[in-house]
């Protein structure tokens, strides 16, 4: 039961037309052609087919098993970021003098672009770096590379992202908390409930939706959008200690100088299709949110 | 009186913890930002003798190597086209379509909305690959006109989303008072529906400016070439290359960040509700 314009029969398809275009240039051809590819030898502008040859190699290959084990290592952030965020929207929440100032410097760390904050980092973390030279105050004879270092080299990373993605994470639940009915806490207080009590019992059931929208989202995120972090900090090195799965397909596709392009193809399928499963939890949990925020 | 002391004593001692804890982590949050505000002031001696913390005099000449080193001023034009073009077409684009989803009435309109909400989840990763070999055969590959269709194909249906969200919350009243007076359907768009998008379309130009702007995948791709470098694919690969004078580099971080920031402390509350929403409705 819309109302409508009228108009030239033709008129929105004129108006869609653009939109259809680039769409389909731009993803229409994409989504196809990466399965095609992952089934293809590709040599040129032929390419034949051969089953699942790719993705045979892919798995066996030991460069995307360093890769897949790190971005499933890398998933630990999820629980550290939710928390973190959770118990600093509260602190930020409860309104002291000031609170905004606050607000305002814990987001800057998500406006810097990744490629500022990991070329940074890069120096604050290495071996004659910053961090080991504030850190020689107290020890001088201190000298961790946290970046050479395969074992802590991935450790580093993590906690590169927390830093940049946690000041998101608290907007989305102090943006929550803000709605939330003064009301609810107010009888809780009266009831002689202590600051513990009030956080479990009213603030975290209050941000359940935020909580599961945050987690699905954070994990997308370190499965499919932290390429830049890899890439700028430390390359996927030291050796593949910083590999991740995103590095990996960029690699088959430039670092060849005949692209690999099944190879690429192939992992790129993998981890579409894994991400299409938790976007599909994304999406139910968005409409839970949005039914609330309403 | 003694219990309401020791309640005061109490809510103060909480207090101070709340403080605390928020300068603290406020700081941890600032602290890069401010180290590359110093280095960017200093030179590459006074850099190594001191790493931390800022240093006297403060000196502008790492910030001019910057701005004089190779193609850096470039990279920063390069930058300002390329997600200015994009922006300017995405959103058009998104407009349009916008519009004929909410006000018009065509075959397939429902699908459309539903084929847009798809295309968003798709991460970029998994298209480069394709997507690569399509503008290579089409010879776009290292055009500003590749990379300009790429980012305004890629953020088009967030766009087209949001702004379709905000259309459906237009009274029909006015448009119809609009059409009385003869308008015809270009005449609603340009000049009743536009004027009133304002809080929208400005949430889209934060959110998909910082996007693009900050984006390397795709540049890194899709523009490979030293003279068409955006800033983010420049400082990327002028770092590996000339990583021994760490202020100069620095300096072009600063740089690089500048805009983004500038725009960020100026409309503060715009760009923290604008991301917060916009990857809501994202």
């Amino acid at each position: 039961m819309v109302r409508a314009l009228r108009t030239r029969k033709i008129a929105p398809y004129l108006y869609i037309a653009p939109f259809l275009i680039i769409t389909l240039f731009i993803f229409g051809y994409s989504i196809p052609s990466v399965f095609l590819f992952s089934f293809q030898r590709i040599q040129g502008i032929s390419g034949e087919f051969i089953g699942i040859a790719n993705y045979k190699h892919v798995l066996h290959n030991i460069e995307f098993q360093a890769a897949v084990r790190n971005n499933l290592q890398l998933l630990i952030i999820v629980p550290v970021l939710v928390s973190l965020a959770i118990i600093m929207s509260v602190f930020v929440f409860e309104g002291v003098r000031g609170w905004k100032i606050y607000r305002t410097m814990l987001f800057v760390p998500y406006i810097l672009p990744i490629t500022v904050v990991g070329i940074t980092f890069g120096y604050i973390f290495t071996l004659r770096g910053v961090l080991n030279e504030i850190l020689k105050f107290i020890n001088p004879e201190f000298g961790i590379d946290w970046l050479g270092n395969p074992n802590l080299a991935l450790w580093t990373l993590m906690i590169i992202i927390i830093w940049k993605e946690l000041g998101f994470g608290i907007m989305l639940c102090l943006a929550r908390l803000m709605s939330v009915s003064p009301d609810l806490y107010d009888a809780a207080k009266i009831d002689g409930a202590g600051w513990f009590k009030l956080l479990i019992h009213i603030t975290i059931p209050q941000l359940a939706t935020i909580i599961e929208f945050f987690t699905i989202i954070t994990i997308i995120n370190i499965l499919s959008w932290i390429f830049a972090y890899s890439y700028t900090v430390t390359m996927g090195g030291p050796g593949n200690a910083t590999m991740v799965i995103e590095l990996f397909i960029y690699r088959q596709l430039m670092k060849w100088s005949i692209p690999k392009v099944g190879a690429g193809a192939a992992a790129s399928v993998m981890l579409f299709l894994f991400v299409l499963l938790l976007v599909f939890g994304l999406l139910k949990s968005r409409k839970r949110m949005i039914y609330e925020i309403e | 009186m003694k219990r309401i002391a020791a309640q005061l004593v109490k809510k103060r001692v909480y207090k101070s913890i709340v403080h605390f804890v928020l300068v603290a982590t406020s700081l941890l949050s600032i602290f890069p930002l401010l180290w590359i505000i110093t280095t960017s002031l200093k030179t590459k001696p006074q850099y190594l003798a001191n790493k931390i913390g800022p240093s006297w005099p403060i000196t502008l000449s790492s910030i001019e190597n910057a701005l004089s080193s190779a193609n850096f001023l470039k990279w920063i034009l390069n930058s300002f086209f390329i997600t200015g073009a994009a922006i300017v077409l995405g959103t058009v684009i998104a407009i349009f379509a916008a519009f004929a989803i909410t006000k018009l009435s065509f075959r397939g309109r429902d699908l459309l909305l539903d084929y847009s909400i798809a295309l968003m989840a798709i991460p970029v990763i998994v298209m480069i690959t394709p997507l690569y070999i399509l503008f290579s055969r089409l010879r776009i590959v290292n055009t500003y006109f590749g990379m300009i269709l790429v980012y305004s194909g890629i953020t088009a249906p967030f766009s087209a989303y949001l702004l379709t969200a905000f259309f459906k919350t237009i009274h029909w009243g006015i448009i119809e008072s609009a059409i009385i007076d003869g308008c015809n359907s270009l005449d609603v768009l340009i000049r009743i529906i536009v004027p009133i998008s304002g809080p929208p379309l400005a949430t889209l130009l934060i959110v998909n400016s910082l996007w693009i702007w900050n984006e390397l995948l795709l540049a890194l791709i899709f523009l490979p070439m030293d003279k068409t470098h955006t800033i983010m694919v420049g400082l990327t690969v002028h770092q590996s290359r000339y990583s021994i004078n760490v202020p100069v580099v620095v300096a072009g971080l600063l740089i690089s960040a500048l805009p983004m920031l500038i725009l960020y402390f100026a409309l503060q509350k715009f760009f923290i509700q604008g991301l917060v929403e916009g990857s809501i409705k994202g």
